[in-house]
C-alpha cells in the first residue's frame, strides 16, 4: 500500500503542477514545448513565468514526480539541444488519482448545479 | 516549413543579461533552460513580427527581475533560516518578503512612491553636495582651519580694511604671539613672461614672502620651497604650478633645480606644486619671491607703499578672538613708533581664510540647501499621503490577516517593510539621480562658485543622503504601520475604513506641501525677477562686438617710458589696419577686469586735511569714448597727441555732480594726487566690478599724462563687419612676436559672466519651484482621486436621486479646494518671513513684490484646481448603478 499513500499524499494538486504533469502526459517534452503546451490546453489563462516553473520543475523532481530525460534536438525548432522532461511512474499515478478525484467532485451534486448556475466570469 | 533563423545578436545578449540576474545556484541548475526557453520564445514572437518580439523582450525583461529578486529573497531566507536567530529572522524576512511581493503587484502606488522618492532625495544631496564641497569641506592645503585672513584697519574711517606694506607684515609677524607665520603676497605686478616656448608666455603670477610657503605648509609634488635665505640673497628662484609643469615643461622631473628663462633672467625652479594648491588664485602659474621687483618698479621698501595681502596661521590653541586682541595691540606700537605712514592704522582684522574665500556663496548656497529642504519635507508630505491612501484601499486585507491571526506586529512589520523596502530604493535612484545631477550643476555653474573642481561627494555626502532616505522613509513608514496595526477585525471587514481622522491628515498634509510650495515660488520668482532686472542694467558702453586685448609692455624689453609708449602707438596702429575693424583705443582696466587705480579728489583751494572723495584714475589713449561707445554728456575727448604736458582728465558723471552739483563742469578743475586738473570733458558712467548699486566715480586721464605700460586694447569693428579674435592676435603678434596677449575676449562675454552666479541660483530656485509644483499637483490629485474612489457610493446614490453632474463636480471640488486655499495663504504668510533670508540675493526686486506674491498664490490655485478637476470630472460622468454595485 506503500504506492496508494506516496500518491494521495500528493493531493490535491496544485493547478500549475497539475498543468504541468497533463503536458507531459503524451510523452517528453522540453522546457518551452511544456508552457506552450500549458498556454494552448488552458486558453492562455494559466501563464507561467521562466523562474516559477523551473523552480516548480525543481521541486516536482525532487518529489519523484518527473523526471529528467537525455539531452537532444528539439524537431520543430532547430539543431540546438536541448533537456527533456517525462513523467515517473509515480508521476503517471498521482495525475491519475487527481483525474480521480475531480471527476469525483464534479459528480457531487452541488457542484454541477454550481457549474450551470454561475455565470460565465 | 518556414526555416527558423538563429536569434538575432541583441536576443541572446539580452538573455545573457536576464539570466545573469538570478542566484548563482539557480543559475548553474537551470540557467542553460532558461536561456534556452527565452530563445526559444523571442523566436516564436519574432515569427509574427517586431512589434511582438519587442513586447516579449519588455515583458520577460520585468518578469525577469521580479523572479531573479524572488529568488535571491529566497537564497537569502535560506541563508538566514540556517543562521542562529532563526526565528526571528524568517518572520523579519517573511515580512520584507510579503512586502516585495505586495509592492511588485501594486506598481500603481510603488512607481509614484518611488518617483517621489528619487526626486526629493536626489535634489537634496545634488545640492548638499555642492554645499558640502565649496562650504563645508575645509580647504584643501594642510591644517586649512588654522589659516586666516589679516588686514590692517582703518579705526578713522569706518574700520576699512587696508593692504600691508612689507616692512610692516615684518613687523607684525615678529611682534605677534598668535600667529605662528605670516607671509604677504599680490598678484598686482607684471607677471613673469616665459620665452622658453615659440611664443612668449606672460604665466600669472604670485608674489609672495617667505613667509607665505611656512604659512601655507604646503608640501611640494617635486622638489622643495625656497627659503628665508634665498629671499634675502639669491632670490631668481621659483615655484611653478603643476598646470604650468604640465603644459609647458612637459611634465619632466628632471627640470627641478634648473634654470627657466622669465623676463629675460633665469630663474631657478626649486618645485612643482601639487594639482590641488591654487592659492591666490587658480590661475597662479608662478610663485617668485616679492624680493625680485626692483624698487623703481614697485617700492616695496617704503611704508606707504601698502599693496599687500596677508595670510597668517594661527599658533597653537590662539583663537580668532586672541589674535585680534593680539595683532591690533601690535598695530597700535606701530602706529605710536611711525606716526607719519601708521597712524591711522590702529586694528587689525582677521578673519578665516575659508570664510573670504567662500563668504557670499556660503550664504546663498545656505538659501538653496534650505529650498533642497523643503522639497523634502513636500516629498514627505507626499509619500505619507500615498501611504495613508494605501493603507486604506488595502484595510480588508490587513483585517483578514487580522482575522487569520497575524499579529498586530506582523501587521505594522508588513507595512514598515514596504517602506523599508521603497526607501531603500528611492534612495538609491535618488542617489544616482543625484550624481546626475551634481554634474549638471557643476556644468551649470561654470564661473559662479568657487572651488568647483573641488565638487565630489564624500563621506558626509554618503551619511546625508541615508539620513535623508531614513527619515524620509521612516515618516511616512511610521505613520501607515500604526495605522495598519491598529486595523479592527470586525469594522474594517465590511466598511472599507475611512475614518475622520485620516481624512483630517490628508488635509493637513496637502495644506504643508502647498504652503511650503509657496515659499520656494515666490523665492523663485523673485530671483527670476532680479536677474531681469540685472540683465536690464545699462553696463554704460555697447559691449556688442567689441573685442578686448589686454597687454603689457615689460620693463625688460622697453624699460623707457618713451619706449613703451612707442609700442602703445605701435600696437594701436597695427590693430587699426584689421580689415573691417572701425577704431581701436586703450583703457588702462577694462570693467569686469579691475577698477584702476584708487585715488581721491578734492575741489581747488580746499582746506588742508580734507579727505576727499574716492575716484577711480583711468588712463586712456586713442578716441577710447567713441570705441567703446560710452556717451559724451558735455566737452570733448582728448585732443589726440595734442595736450600732453596740459593736465586735462574727462570725469564720469557721478564725479561732476557730486563736485560741481551737475552745473556746467568742462573748463573746471580738480586737485588729485597732487595735481590741478582741467576738466574737458563729462561723459556717462561705466560700471566696474559689479552690475548692482550705483555705478562708481571715474576719471580718465591720457595715457600720455600719466602713462601706465599695461592696458586694455579695445577694438571696434565696422558695422556690419565681423572681425575675429584671430584676426586680433594675428595682428598683435604681426606687430612684435614677442609680445604676449594677457587676455582675449569679446566684451559681451566678459559682461555676460556677471550674470552667470545669480543665473545659477535662479536656476537652482526654479528648478525646486517646479519640483514642488509637480510634487503638489500629484499630491493634490491623489488625495482628491483618493476622497472620491471612496465616495463612489454616495456620489452614486447622489446622482441617482437626481443631483446634476455639474453639482457634484462642484461639490468635489469646493472640498477639495478647501485645503488648497488654506495651503496659499498659510504659505503666504510664512513667505513674508521667509524672504528676509533671500535679501542678499534680490536686486531691483522688493522682497515683498505684490506681483510676484498674487502670481505664485494664482499659479497654484490654477493648479490645485486641474488637480481636482480630473477626478470630480469622473466623478461626476459615474453611473449611479455602476457607482452603487461598486461596493
Amino acid at each position: 500500500m506503500k504506492a496508494h499513500d506516496d500518491t494521495t499524499a500528493h493531493l490535491p494538486l496544485q493547478p500549475d503542477v497539475l498543468q504541468i504533469l497533463l503536458a507531459l502526459e503524451n510523452g517528453e517534452r522540453h522546457g518551452y514545448a511544456v508552457l506552450k503546451e500549458i498556454d494552448r490546453a488552458t486558453g492562455g489563462t494559466m501563464r507561467l513565468a521562466a523562474s516559477p516553473f523551473y523552480r516548480k520543475l525543481k521541486r516536482m523532481r525532487e518529489q519523484g514526480l518527473v523526471d529528467e530525460a537525455d539531452e537532444r534536438p528539439a524537431p520543430e525548432l532547430d539543431d540546438e539541444r536541448r533537456r527533456y522532461y517525462r513523467l515517473t511512474p509515480l508521476g503517471r499515478a498521482v495525475l491519475g488519482a487527481e483525474a480521480r478525484r475531480l471527476v469525483d467532485l464534479a459528480a457531487h451534486d452541488q457542484v454541477l448545479r454550481l457549474a450551470r448556475t454561475a455565470p460565465e466570469s | 516549413m518556414e526555416v527558423p533563423r538563429p536569434a538575432g545578436r541583441i536576443t541572446r545578449l539580452w538573455v545573457a543579461v536576464v539570466v545573469a540576474l538570478y542566484p548563482p545556484g539557480f543559475r548553474s541548475a537551470v540557467g542553460r533552460d532558461l536561456s534556452r526557453l527565452l530563445l526559444d520564445g523571442a523566436r516564436d514572437a519574432r515569427r509574427i513580427g517586431r512589434g511582438a518580439l519587442g513586447r516579449f523582450l519588455l515583458a520577460n525583461t520585468a518578469l525577469g527581475v521580479r523572479d531573479a529578486a524572488l529568488e535571491w529573497g529566497a537564497v537569502i531566507a535560506e541563508g538566514w533560516t540556517n543562521g542562529r536567530r532563526e526565528a526571528v529572522a524568517t518572520s523579519w524576512l517573511y515580512s520584507l518578503r510579503l512586502a516585495a511581493r505586495g509592492l511588485l503587484r501594486h506598481p500603481g502606488y510603488s512607481v509614484p512612491v518611488l518617483i517621489t522618492l528619487a526626486l526629493g532625495i536626489g535634489a537634496n544631496t545634488a545640492t548638499f553636495t555642492v554645499l558640502n564641497s565649496v562650504v563645508l569641506r575645509p580647504l584643501p592645503y594642510p591644517r586649512a582651519e588654522a589659516l586666516v585672513r589679516v588686514h590692517p584697519t582703518d579705526v578713522d574711517s569706518d574700520r576699512r580694511l587696508a593692504a600691508f606694506s612689507l616692512p610692516d607684515v615684518r613687523d607684525w609677524e615678529e611682534r605677534s604671539t598668535t600667529l605662528e607665520a605670516l607671509g604677504a603676497y599680490t598678484m598686482l605686478n607684471s607677471d613673469l613672461v616665459y620665452t622658453g616656448a615659440d611664443d612668449a608666455l606672460e604665466v600669472e603670477t604670485a608674489y609672495v614672502t617667505a613667509g607665505f610657503y611656512s604659512v601655507m605648509e604646503v608640501r611640494p609634488l617635486l622638489g622643495r620651497l625656497p627659503t628665508a635665505e634665498e629671499e634675502m640673497g639669491d632670490n631668481r628662484v621659483v615655484v611653478v604650478s603643476h598646470a604650468f609643469w604640465q603644459q609647458h615643461l612637459g611634465s619632466d622631473s628632471a627640470l627641478v633645480g634648473m634654470t627657466l628663462p622669465l623676463s629675460g633672467e633665469a630663474y631657478r625652479i626649486a618645485g612643482v606644486m601639487p594639482p590641488s594648491f591654487d592659492f591666490p588664485s587658480p590661475r597662479v602659474g608662478i610663485w617668485a619671491f616679492l624680493t625680485v621687483i626692483p624698487a623703481s618698479s614697485t617700492p616695496y621698501h617704503l611704508r606707504q607703499v601698502r599693496l599687500l595681502d596677508a595670510v597668517g596661521r594661527l599658533a597653537e590653541g590662539a583663537s580668532l578672538e586672541q589674535a585680534r586682541e593680539d595683532l591690533t595691540s601690535v598695530a597700535v606700537g606701530l602706529a605710536s613708533e611711525l606716526p607719519e605712514s601708521n597712524q591711522r592704522l590702529r586694528a587689525a582684522t582677521v578673519v578665516r581664510l575659508q570664510e573670504r574665500v567662500v563668504g557670499d556663496v556660503a550664504r546663498a548656497l545656505a538659501i538653496l540647501m534650505s529650498a533642497a529642504l523643503l522639497i523634502l519635507v513636500i516629498t514627505c508630505a507626499n509619500l505619507a499621503n500615498l501611504a495613508l491612501a494605501r493603507e486604506a484601499r488595502r484595510a480588508p486585507e490587513l483585517a483578514v490577516r487580522a482575522a487569520l491571526g497575524a499579529s498586530r506586529g506582523r501587521r505594522a512589520g508588513l507595512v514598515l517593510g514596504e517602506s523599508v523596502i521603497l526607501s531603500a530604493c528611492g534612495g538609491a535612484l535618488g542617489l544616482a539621480l543625484a550624481a546626475w545631477g551634481t554634474r549638471a550643476l557643476v556644468a551649470t555653474s561654470a564661473g559662479a562658485l568657487p572651488r568647483a573642481h573641488e565638487i565630489a561627494p564624500d563621506w558626509r555626502v554618503a551619511i546625508f543622503t541615508l539620513v535623508a532616505s531614513l527619515v524620509t522613509g521612516a515618516s511616512f513608514a511610521l505613520l501607515a504601520s500604526v495605522a495598519a496595526s491598529r486595523a479592527d477585525v470586525s469594522g474594517r471587514l465590511h466598511a472599507s475604513g475611512r475614518g475622520a481622522a485620516a481624512g483630517g491628515m490628508r488635509g493637513a498634509l496637502v495644506v504643508s506641501q502647498i504652503s511650503l510650495s509657496v515659499i520656494l515660488l515666490v523665492g523663485s520668482l523673485l530671483l527670476v525677477e532680479s536677474l531681469r532686472a540685472l540683465a536690464r542694467v545699462d553696463p554704460g558702453f555697447d559691449a556688442e562686438g567689441l573685442i578686448v586685448a589686454e597687454m603689457t609692455f615689460s620693463s625688460n624689453r622697453f624699460p623707457e617710458r618713451s619706449d613703451y609708449l612707442a609700442r602703445f602707438d605701435a600696437t594701436l596702429e597695427a590693430l587699426g589696419a584689421v580689415p573691417g575693424v572701425g577704431s581701436v583705443s586703450t583703457i588702462r582696466r577694462f570693467p569686469f577686469r579691475g577698477t584702476g587705480e584708487g585715488a581721491r579728489w578734492t575741489p581747488p583751494g580746499a582746506a588742508e586735511g580734507d579727505e576727499g572723495v574716492p575716484v577711480n584714475l583711468l588712463q586712456v589713449s586713442g578716441r577710447l569714448f567713441e570705441t567703446m561707445g560710452i556717451a559724451m554728456l558735455e566737452g570733448t575727448d582728448f585732443a589726440q597727441g595734442g595736450d600732453e604736458d596740459r593736465p586735462v582728465a574727462i570725469v564720469g558723471r557721478s564725479v561732476a555732480r557730486t563736485a560741481f552739483g551737475g552745473g556746467p563742469t568742462v573748463g573746471r578743475t580738480l586737485m588729485v594726487a597732487g595735481y590741478e586738473l582741467e576738466i574737458v570733458g563729462v561723459v556717462e558712467d561705466i560700471r566696474q566690478s559689479d552690475l548692482r548699486g550705483d555705478p562708481p566715480g571715474v576719471l580718465y586721464l591720457p595715457n600720455r599724462l600719466s602713462p601706465r605700460r599695461a592696458a586694455a586694447f579695445v577694438v571696434r569693428p565696422r558695422p556690419d563687419v565681423a572681425v575675429s579674435l584671430a584676426e586680433v592676435r594675428a595682428a598683435v603678434r604681426a606687430a612684435d612676436a614677442r609680445q604676449p596677449i594677457t587676455e582675449l575676449a569679446l566684451a559681451s562675454d566678459i559682461v555676460a559672466e556677471q550674470l552667470m552666479q545669480p543665473r545659477f541660483y535662479t536656476l537652482l530656485l526654479a528648478v525646486f519651484a517646479g519640483l514642488a509644483l509637480a510634487l503638489c499637483s500629484v499630491g493634490v490629485y491623489g488625495v482628491v482621486a483618493f476622497g472620491v474612489s471612496r465616495r463612489t457610493r454616495e456620489v452614486g446614490i447622489r446622482i441617482a436621486l437626481g443631483a446634476e453632474p455639474a453639482r457634484v463636480r462642484s461639490l468635489v471640488v469646493r472640498q477639495g479646494m478647501r485645503p488648497v486655499l488654506a495651503g496659499i495663504a498659510v504659505g503666504l504668510a510664512l513667505t513674508l518671513t521667509a524672504s528676509r533670508s533671500l535679501d542678499t540675493l534680490l536686486f531691483a526686486v522688493p522682497r515683498f513684490d505684490a506681483g510676484v506674491y498674487l502670481a505664485s498664490a494664482a499659479l497654484l490655485g490654477v493648479i490645485g484646481l486641474a488637480a481636482c478637476w480630473l477626478p470630480a470630472r469622473r466623478a461626476a460622468a459615474g453611473r449611479a448603478a455602476e457607482a452603487l454595485a461598486s461596493e
